[in-house]
């Protein structure tokens, strides 16, 4: 953590005048990408914190938030995103997390699950839903609340036991009363359905740029041992076949970086990401799949090993088809822009 | 050159300002060159040895 502290690594979109280095939401894809290259846990952690937590805070807090929050973030404290519930994630706005409103603030109560950096985290940005008033219906009062990793009534989980992402934990979040001050609540009360929608677009951006870093470092292992490797008598990159693959493998990566970067120049630029948002992070997802699978089908049985990075980033590249949106939730969000 | 940035074709994209629109989409600014070059250096110098030798320890970064 102080290494990447220390690189400033936490600090990308915040503020120069909070400690940050100020720089755009494109910098934060290149940073992003540059880690996952060599691993894609910490990536992860250094995206949601720059997208879904600084990026969030900056955009939609209010002044005293910024100059409370934007300081320990950028050196000294890690951020983590908390929107599933065990039943609640393509459907995520079927959250079942209550907020019922107290003297001064509010007291959560439910489940969250899935946390990336839950157990680094000194902070989560975590939605809950309104209590329904006695007698009444729940209105939909999504929320977002900032709420501090030492609040008493907030419990950490066990970390999952996760076939990839290894250096960094997945776990539950457990309330029970857990007081949160109004002064926490990110945005509006009631209005954390569409900021959590506005996070998401560049969340998913950002996680595109983790599965190019990934398809990158895949591809450069396997040509590298496409050079050294030999069968029948000569290097085995230099028989067609194999050349091909890679070469696709190349193009792969190459249209999902650019799909990526596009969608982040959008975004620096202040313009709607959905769908590009939407195509960046399937077209990634797909990519890191296929290019990691080669990548060890290129090592032959030696890729089969745990002593082989190739195996790693096969793993690590599998939860990309996963968080921040199944292939269906992507297609879905894609369709809906064709007006069909 | 001027090479326009693809566009999504469902969105309404600004076009954009002229400090990138002579540059093709693949070509970083020195800048964002310089930006991905120190974060790649280090990325691979310090990060992948410490996290490669955690995984093999089963361990994950300590909190914060
Ligand atoms: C490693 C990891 C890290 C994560 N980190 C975070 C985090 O930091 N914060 C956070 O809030 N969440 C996080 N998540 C949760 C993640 O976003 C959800 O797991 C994901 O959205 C899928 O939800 P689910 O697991 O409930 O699957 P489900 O929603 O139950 O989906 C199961 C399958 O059904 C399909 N499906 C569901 N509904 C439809 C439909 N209407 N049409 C077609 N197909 C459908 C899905 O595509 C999927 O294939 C993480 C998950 C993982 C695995």
């Amino acid at each position: 953590m102080k290494t990447l502290s220390h690189y400033g690594f936490f600090g990308v979109v915040v503020p120069e005048q909070f400690g940050g280095s100020g720089q755009n939401f494109f910098d934060v894809v290149l940073t992003v990408e540059g880690l996952a290259r060599a691993d894609a846990a910490v990536a992860l952690l250094v995206d949601v914190h720059n997208t879904l937590i600084t990026g969030a805070i900056n955009r939609f807090g209010r002044r005293s938030q910024r100059f409370r929050l934007l300081p320990q973030l950028a050196a000294e404290r890690i951020g983590a995103f908390s929107l599933s519930e065990a039943h609640a994630g393509s459907d995520a706005f079927a959250l079942r997390t209550t907020a019922t409103p107290v003297e001064g603030g509010f007291l959560l109560n439910g489940s969250k699950a899935w946390v990336s950096g839950g157990r680094e985290a000194g902070l989560y940005l975590l939605f809950a839903r309104l209590a329904a008033p006695e007698g009444g219906n729940p209105p939909d009062g999504i929320t977002a609340f900032l709420v501090d990793r030492a609040s008493s009534g907030l419990t950490v989980g066990p970390p999952e036991a996760k076939v990839g992402l290894k250096a960094s934990s997945t776990t539950p979040l457990f309330l029970k009363d857990c007081f949160v001050a109004e002064d926490d609540v990110l945005g509006e009360v009631g209005k954390g359905r569409r900021l959590a929608m506005a996070l998401l677009n560049e969340g998913r951006i950002g996680i595109a740029a983790q599965l190019v870093g990934i398809g990158q470092a895949a591809l450069d292992l396997a040509v590298a041992y496409a050079k050294a490797r030999e069968a029948f008598g000569r290097r085995i990159g230099k028989n067609q076949s194999v050349a091909f693959a890679l070469a696709d493998a190349a193009m792969q990566v190459e249209t999902a970086r650019l799909l990526t970067w596009n969608a982040a120049r959008l975004a620096d630029q202040g313009n709607e990401t959905r769908y590009a948002a939407a195509m960046a992070k399937l077209t990634a997802q797909r990519m890191a799949e296929s290019v990691t699978s080669l990548g060890i089908e290129i090592h032959g049985g030696a890729g089969y090993t745990t002593d082989c990075l190739a195996e790693k980033l096969w793993r690590d590249a599998k939860a990309g088809t996963i968080y921040e949106g199944t292939e269906n939730m992507q297609l879905t969000t894609i369709a809906h822009g064709l007006d069909l | 050159m001027s090479v326009q940035v693809l566009q999504n074709p469902l969105a309404q994209v600004e076009p954009l300002p002229a400090s990138r629109d002579t540059n093709p989409l693949s070509v970083l600014s020195e800048d964002e060159r310089l930006h991905f070059g120190a974060v790649h250096q280090v990325a691979m110098a310090e990060v992948a040895p410490l996290t490669r030798r955690m995984e093999e320890e089963g361990r994950t970064l300590p909190s914060w």
